[in-house]
């Protein structure tokens, strides 16, 4: 049984037939192969996950190529408990809750004896704002600001973007593109595009720019679900707040770069310290 | 042959389960401890404050009180446990074993001269300065394995150290780098980034300046003829016969030695890298160039 | 470029502390300064880069040797790739091997090329854990191959937890060195 690699080779070396059997096909250029050899290659158990290259100029999707990626940034241990801590993380790291309450030398009034301390007959208090009382201050509420940063170790970060591509990508959820050019600017072209071609409602396009083609950014403007991102901005919580991530086949080999130097580099040991702010 | 495992399984798995989302996404069971107040038997009732007294009513005494006697804390007027600790220095160890390794790994290059900055380098050795780190301890663990020819300086080596490496036809040098060259070699790249010339070195503090100028530690102030009598002894005291260095066809790296005042090979103190530029700025006034190169 | 620090040495910018209360002494006398040496810490706070006679004179050289040592003193970014030939190396390491489908598990070696076996210990030493990572294909026969050799070198039952999803072994006790050396034999 011939597999896929198989006839995409032999498509590569016969050309020439496959002109003459396909019209369908004719004013296709030959696909692109998008492979790339890394070092370790030689120690991969995994298979190099192999996307399929489509195109966006047009709403009904054609298959330009392959892309092969990396199964250390594709194919990595799908760890929803990563996943989760880096959502928490994401959320909470920023999160600053105002509730308040008064503590006893807050709240008005209470600053005189109620009555003697004996003789009474009654139970001796200091103050009519004290926490026992009706309307006292509250012992160990919410102060504001309170601020809930922490910065989650840098190795669980990267794990997580390497776990929620791999998901992703299993799930049927990323597509890689060959470029964010669109023939036109309507957010109806868009619409239809991921209509037809099945993409979840919410989509992520992202890109290795910020600035991105006219077209699609006008297109998408008007669309609340339909997003464009850089690289750099790329996060666990958008990638799962999108249903579906379109890469472009250079931010898809950007982002393998990145996460794969970070997996690989020398002077891994300072940033498994303790994040101190201020830190030089 | 068994079917998909491990990872592989997983992500196959993920094909058939809903799409992973933000509303059905967990932690591992036990991860989140939430707090819990103190209520009842355990935690609860006094809180650990005991009964009555100065505990549960909050009104402590002073620390160190012992209720009228002299306490512990006055009777002793001198304490010289850490007097001078902000001045003795400590050298972290790197085993012969660990250099090695390194050899063998190639991550560190014996056709080059090894020294403290090449070591750091690495990334697989670190120091502190803020802990009074000055440098390389080499250590005589793995000696009996060490093959290695290298022209090698670092800041403390003991005897059987030095045997090892001049053994195998290689040179040890021990130098002395002071707090501010310290701090420049820990993170090299971000230095030249600052625009700051290229320190001078120091010379070494009175209490070890004796170790740097005596030939047997073969500190680098001390006189090379000597050195090489040493040399002489040692191998005579370790039953080795010494190997020439003038045959070794890389005499040149061996025998390569930076000047007291220089920090890095080939580069001079006073000399400001540009890494944008790659460019080095020189100064050309007088007095600076002679300051540097005092 | 960046505002280069080199300042000529004889023109220390001082600041002269105004204490008010003190009355400034009359115009003839010098007054006694304490000079305080100004640092300038971020870009907004230092003084802009004016006429370049005001600084010592500098030249740039662009000598491909010198640079050449430049580039030796900088770090690198990637983990230089060891020699893979299969000799006996004198610290003890052995390069990997055993190809990725040689066994029905797989344990490729770490990004520093050592093999992913560690020791935890807790307790202050009373209870040691080794840990074996990166496990990839069939881990059930080599957590069975595994206990086998442990077992039967040390005569002793071994607690032993597998995680299948994170591809990792841990047996309760300090087999760092047994763990290696079984791995050594098959070429991991």
């Amino acid at each position: 049984m011939l597999t896929l690699r198989n006839i995409v080779t032999k498509l590569q070396i016969h050309s020439k037939q496959v002109t003459y059997c396909t019209k369908a096909i004719v004013e296709q250029t030959s696909p692109t192969i998008s492979k790339r050899s890394y070092e370790d290659e030689n120690y991969f158990y995994q298979r190099p996950r192999e996307v399929w290259l489509e195109n966006i100029d047009t709403v009904e999707r054609k298959k330009l190529g392959l892309v092969f990626l990396h199964p250390d940034v594709y194919a990595a241990s799908p760890r929803i408990d990563i996943i989760q801590e880096n959502v928490r993380w994401q959320r909470m790291y920023r999160f600053v809750c105002y509730a308040h309450t008064k503590v006893r030398s807050e709240v008005r009034g209470g600053g005189r004896k109620p009555w003697p301390q004996k003789g009474q007959g009654r139970a001796r208090h200091s103050s009519i704002r004290s926490p026992l009382w009706r309307g006292g201050g509250v012992v160990h509420g919410p102060r504001s600001p309170t601020t809930h940063f922490y910065m989650l170790p840098f190795y669980t970060r990267v794990a997580g973007l390497t776990s929620t591509l791999s998901v992703k990508l299993a799930q049927d959820d990323l597509y890689i593109i060959s470029d964010l050019e669109i023939p036109s600017n309507e957010p109806s072209y868009v619409e239809e595009l991921i209509e037809k071609r099945h993409w979840g409602p919410s989509v992520l396009f992202v890109d290795t720019d910020d600035i991105m083609p006219i077209n699609i950014t006008e297109a998408t403007d008007t669309i609340k679900h339909v997003n464009l991102m850089p690289v750099y901005g790329l996060n666990v919580y958008s990638m799962l707040k999108h249903d579906t991530l379109v890469l472009t086949e250079r931010a898809a080999r950007l982002i393998e770069d990145k996460i794969l130097y970070h997996l690989h580099r020398p002077d891994s040991h300072k940033l498994m310290s303790k994040f101190k702010l201020n830190q030089q | 042959m068994a079917g998909k495992q491990g990872k592989d399984l997983a992500l196959s798995m993920l094909r058939t389960l809903p799409r992973v989302a933000l509303n059905n996404i967990r932690n591992n069971p036990g991860a989140n401890k939430p707090s819990k107040r103190g209520r009842g038997q355990h935690g609860g009732d006094k809180h650990g404050a005991g009964n009555k007294g100065s505990g549960q009513r909050q009104n402590f005494m002073r620390t160190g009180y012992e209720t009228g006697n002299n306490p512990f804390y006055l009777r002793f007027s001198y304490e010289p446990y850490y007097k001078g600790h902000h001045l003795r220095r400590e050298y972290p160890p790197l085993s012969l074993q660990q250099l090695q390794m390194f050899i063998d790994t190639n991550r560190l290059d014996p056709s080059k001269p090894i020294d403290l900055v090449s070591i750091v380098n690495t990334g697989l050795y670190d120091f502190k300065v803020e802990w009074k780190h000055a440098g390389v301890h080499l250590t005589d663990e793995g000696v009996d394995n060490f093959e290695a020819k290298v022209n090698i300086e670092v800041q403390w080596a003991s005897e059987p150290v030095i045997a090892a490496i001049e053994k195998n036809g290689g040179t040890i040098t021990t130098a002395y780098y002071d707090i501010h060259c310290l701090h420049v070699i820990k993170d090299v790249d971000r230095f030249f980034t600052t625009g700051v010339p290229i320190p001078r070195r120091l010379l070494p503090p009175s209490d070890c300046l004796e170790y740097y100028m005596s030939a047997e530690t073969r500190g680098y102030l001390a006189n090379p003829e000597e050195i090489s009598c040493e040399r002489l002894v040692l191998s005579q005291k370790y039953g080795y016969e010494l190997p020439k260095i003038e045959d070794n066809p890389n005499n040149e790296m061996l025998t390569q030695r930076k000047d007291p005042r220089q920090l890095f090979y080939g580069l001079e103190p006073g000399w400001v890298v540009s890494l944008k530029d790659k460019a080095i700025l020189k100064p050309k006034a007088d007095y600076l160039k002679e300051f540097y190169s005092s | 470029m960046a505002a280069l620090r080199l300042f000529a040495r004889t023109r220390l910018s001082t600041l002269v502390p105004y204490y008010p209360g003190e009355d400034r002494l009359p115009s003839g006398i010098s007054p006694v300064i304490d000079q305080i040496q100004k640092r300038w810490g971020t870009y907004t706070s230092s003084p802009k880069y004016t006429d370049p006679s005001e600084y010592t004179d500098y030249e740039v050289t662009k000598d491909p040797k010198e640079w050449e040592y430049v580039e030796r003193v900088l770090k690198s970014k990637v983990i230089p790739a060891p020699c893979l030939e299969n000799k006996e190396y004198p610290s003890g390491w052995k390069p990997p091997v055993a190809k990725p489908h040689d066994y029905p598990y797989y344990i490729p070696r770490t990004k520093n090329y050592m093999q992913p076996v560690y020791l935890e210990i807790f307790h202050r030493g009373l209870r040691r854990v080794t840990i074996v990572r990166k496990i990839h294909g069939d881990i059930w026969t080599l957590e069975s191959e595994l206990k086998e050799y442990i077992e039967k070198r040390v005569n002793r039952p071994i607690g032993i937890r597998t995680n299948e999803l994170l591809g990792e072994i841990k047996f309760r006790g300090d087999y760092v060195n047994l763990v290696k050396a079984w791995m050594d034999e098959r070429g991991f």
